[in-house]
């Protein structure tokens, strides 16, 4: 229960960082997707199932906020969190490198599937100047922030493991 | 009732995360259908959240803003110091210039008295706003203002910043508003040359959005235009307010289907650094009724 609520101001706090805050600190014209961020963590922390409800709440937030269609965001970001729910087996906290890599992945996978959902539909079909100039700083900058996110919601889960734990005893 | 919380647990954990996937895509592929179809009658739910975030943004908005601040204040001073005196070559380069171009603006006035265009819509009335949040995503450009439908806005209400237009409201909370910027990848404006009247279609483009250009497409191969002729709103748009200065046209080209040119648009507004913009309460449709009581 406590869990649900943390996820969910998690959630809340990353959409508005992401929304205002992150714009005054805009590189190249885009912003890190600190809601990838957090939707991978999860999936790492927590595995399929949790992965999969923060990516669909996350998404869905998206959507309702600034999508066209509600429901498109919130498929991606579940699919992002579905896939990077098998690494949970590999769970290990010791190690950065691993997720900063998935953070990298989804990013591309996502903005990939962006592509091809919100713009080669509508017939842009230049996919070479989109993904230079938007999908990879896109993937740069949101691994950078990875660092210094990862390490926090990391922080954030185990200090909950540790009070549950703490409960159960 | 401790057993029965631990096998409460146990019946949520034994889910497979397989169906709960297919359940949820298949959800996400209803909204989409449900969203596409029904988008007006979904508007005011997606409204109420904006109330509740806006609020929110606003508030961690001032947090950030400081942190810029500081950011900036780093910036050493050598480099202001290099600036400076760069600034003050400048300075005294443009006074000069400032002087032949003053001469000239008593010109220009007499002749757009003549002219009769003048700026038409400093006549509208306006509501300025401040810019609170932009899109979390880089493949949009629109953006949130801090006026909403308590302070008299609408849909589809035009928005201009300097002297140009920035873009129309297509979406409307009770304290904030969105914004689509005339930059943006779905955005279409009706055009009009000021000088011949020939129209066009002002086109935003991803791909020219970088290099801050619009795309204007379906300008008449028998259009007797020149490079930097003005653009303006036309009359024709059922949403834009005629008049209103767009940008300046550049590399002028025949197109693709040989029927038509096209070209690229330097908007006079600078979509870099939208802070403030002014939104004009008159809507096309009601200017329409008002003239034709009188």
């Amino acid at each position: 229960m406590i869990r649900c609520i943390v996820v969910l101001l998690e959630i809340l706090i990353c959409y508005l960082l992401q929304s205002s805050v992150f714009s005054w600190f805009e590189l190249a014209g885009v912003v890190p997707d600190v809601l990838l961020i957090l939707v991978v963590s999860t999936a790492f922390f927590k595995g399929q199932n949790a992965g999969l409800l923060t990516g669909f709440l996350s998404g869905l937030l998206m959507d309702l906020c600034i999508g066209e269609v509600i429901g498109l965001f919130a498929a991606f970001y579940m699919l992002i969190g579905y896939f990077n729910g098998y690494a949970f087996k590999i769970f290990d906290k010791t190690d950065y490198l691993m997720p900063l890599g998935m953070v990298a992945v989804s990013e591309l996978v996502y903005s990939i599937l962006y592509y091809i959902f919100m713009l080669m539909l509508r017939g842009k079909f230049n996919f070479g100047y989109y993904f230079a100039h938007v999908t990879i700083p896109r993937v740069i900058y949101t691994a950078f922030a990875a660092i210094l996110f990862y390490k926090l919601f990391l922080m954030v889960h185990l200090l909950f493991l540790r009070l549950e734990n703490k409960e159960k005893d | 009732m401790r057993g029965s919380m631990r096998r409460k647990k146990k019946i949520k954990l034994s889910f497979r995360p397989k169906y709960l996937l297919y359940a949820l895509l298949f959800l996400c592929a209803m909204l989409i259908y449900i969203s596409y179809q029904y988008r007006d009658s979904l508007l005011p739910f997606k409204t109420s959240i904006g109330n509740l975030i806006t609020p929110m943004q606003n508030g961690i908005n001032t947090i950030g803003s400081w942190f810029a601040e500081q950011v900036e204040l780093f910036e050493s001073k050598q480099t202001l110091q290099e600036e400076n005196e760069k600034l003050r070559a400048e300075l005294e380069n443009l006074k000069t210039q400032n002087s032949v171009l003053v001469s000239d603006g008593y010109e220009l006035a007499a002749l757009r008295e003549l002219y009769e265009v003048g700026q038409k819509y400093s006549d509208y009335p306006m509501v300025a706003a401040r810019v609170i949040s932009k899109d979390s995503n880089s493949y949009y450009s629109s953006f949130v203002v801090n006026k909403g439908s308590q302070d008299g806005i609408r849909k589809d209400m035009n928005v201009i910043a300097g002297d140009g237009l920035i873009g129309i409201v297509t979406e409307v909370g009770k304290n904030y508003s969105r914004i689509r910027a005339i930059i943006d990848d779905t955005s279409y404006v009706s055009g009009m040359f000021l000088k011949t009247s020939d129209t066009c279609i002002v086109h935003g483009d991803l791909e020219l959005m970088d290099d801050g250009f619009i795309r204007v497409e379906g300008i008449s191969l028998h259009a007797e235009i020149e490079e930097n002729f003005e653009i303006v709103t036309s009359h024709i748009s059922d949403k834009y307010l005629p008049g209103i200065l767009i940008g300046y046209v550049q590399d002028i080209e025949i197109d693709a289907s040989n029927m038509a040119r096209q070209a690229r648009l330097m908007p006079v507004a600078d979509f870099e650094h939208i802070e403030n913009v002014l939104i004009i309460t008159t809507l096309k449709e009601q200017m329409e009724s008002n003239e034709e009581n009188e």
